[in-house]
């Protein structure tokens, strides 16, 4: 199993959504290390394993939505929940906020609204 | 008979005292016109502008004042060369958000000169001195500078995550605030220094300048987050403005858009997919109290941001500022 530790392999203060942004941004690392390890275990016929914790302050909404929910939009929702294996034990309720942000990737912030 | 006149030779000579005119008059009014400049100029520079502190400065509590106070400080310094002399010996209380506030508004304008007077109460004078920009400021007896407050600032516009992340260890080694809180705290100032990014990338380039800063005292921890360029109402294009012209005609005004914008109804970028959870995330997080007394001013508009009401204020600001204090342990 591929194991991506986010404090460890990418940053330890997650920054904003977009690369021109700033630092540290959630687009870099899903280009950087999500999507190419994520190609890479699919053609091994293994999974992601991608470690939450480490990080100093958590994870910025932004952050999350655009590096799953931009991964989603990519190779398709049920393609990234298959292959990705998520662990926090620091903060467990981040697993779930994640596999929505997945989930209600292709969503407008209107469509999410009238789904209640 | 040949006249004079149009012989090759005259007219010649009657061109080069013509270009010679021309140049002369040429080069008086482009002299004329530097005087004129130089001495605007030098009128402009030995122009001192006098503003007077209000007793109580607070953005959210006293924010007719202060707003309207902090923009005139930055109009004033906005003259090329200007010189402004704040006296602010009659402030008699002072609360962080108008400090970054005040802060923020005279380091937008490095090219003007301030000075003036500290209040007259030390205690108070103190906080100046703390926040380390008013040191050139003519001190009241018995003030002494105290490092018990942290004030940053970047202009860039760059969303940047460690100095989120300093602010919040500042606050978690320096008052009771939470972990959790503190962890709050952090990521809100990244979703707020990512909306003034995207507000800059959709206006004028270079428009929107921000500052963040965390205040200590007596064991709380108390965040502001400045934001000097368009706000909130005005970045929401052309469509919103329409609604906000519908609004303000049906006598809702701009605080009911603002509520619409902290409940997720109105995102700036509403047809990109995963987008506008930002806000309605800071909005959450105020809910739950992590972001405790979490206010906002924009425009005409100031409130609290868990009731998503806002009441319209008369003075005008045209950027928008964040205060929240940190949830502290018991």
């Amino acid at each position: 199993m591929i194991v991506i530790n986010i404090a460890r392999d990418y940053s330890n203060v997650p920054g904003p959504r977009l690369e021109q942004e700033g630092p540290h941004s959630g687009e870099g690392f899903r280009e950087k290390i999500l999507l190419p390890k994520l190609l890479e275990a699919e053609q091994a016929g293994e999974a992601v394993r991608v470690e939450l914790d480490g990080v100093r302050f958590g994870y910025p909404t932004s952050f999350l939505e655009e590096a799953f929910g931009g991964l989603a939009r990519k190779l398709g929702i049920a393609r990234v929940l298959k292959h990705l294996e998520l662990v926090s034990l620091s903060e467990p309720p981040l697993v779930d906020e994640i596999r929505h942000y997945i989930r209600s990737a292709n969503q407008t912030s209107s469509e999410r609204l009238a789904q209640g | 008979m040949k006249h004079r006149w149009s012989t090759p030779e005259f007219k010649d000579s009657q061109r080069r005292v013509g270009l010679k005119r021309a140049k002369r008059s040429k080069g008086s009014r482009v002299k004329r016109r530097a005087r004129r400049r130089l001495s605007h100029s030098l009128g402009r520079a030995g122009r001192q502008v006098e503003l007077t502190a209000p007793p109580a400065l607070d953005v959210f509590d006293h924010g007719e004042d202060t707003i309207g106070f902090v923009t005139s400080v930055h109009q004033a310094l906005g003259r090329s060369g200007a010189k402004v002399r704040l006296d602010l010996s009659n402030v008699t209380s002072v609360t962080s958000d108008a400090l970054v506030f005040l802060k923020a508004a005279i380091q937008d304008r490095p090219h003007s000169t301030v000075g003036g007077n500290l209040p007259k109460d030390p205690v108070i004078a103190e906080k100046f001195i703390a926040s380390g920009f008013f040191k050139g400021f003519e001190r009241a007896p018995g003030a002494r500078a105290k490092a018990m407050g942290l004030m940053v600032r970047k202009s860039d516009r760059q969303v940047l995550s460690e100095l989120a992340a300093d602010l919040a260890q500042f606050a978690l080694d320096n008052s009771s605030i939470t972990a959790a809180s503190a962890a709050a705290a952090s990521k809100a100032l990244i979703e707020l220094m990512k909306n003034t990014f995207r507000h800059a990338s959709a206006s004028t380039p270079g428009e929107e300048r921000w500052m963040a800063g965390v205040y200590c005292e007596d064991g709380r921890a108390t965040f502001t987050f400045v934001d000097l360029g368009i706000g909130i109402l005005k970045s929401l294009g052309p469509r919103r403005h329409l609604k906000l012209l519908g609004l303000t005609l049906s006598g809702f005004g701009p605080g009911r858009l603002l509520a619409d914008v902290f409940l997720g109804k109105v995102a700036a970028s509403q047809k990109l997919a995963g987008h506008g959870f930002g806000l309605t995330w800071v909005r959450a997080m105020a809910e739950t109290g992590l972001l405790a007394d979490l206010r906002v001013a924009t425009h005409f508009v100031a409130g609290r941001v868990s009731d998503v009401a806002f009441r319209d204020v008369s003075a005008r600001f045209p950027g928008t500022i964040y205060r929240w204090r940190g949830q502290s342990e018991p």
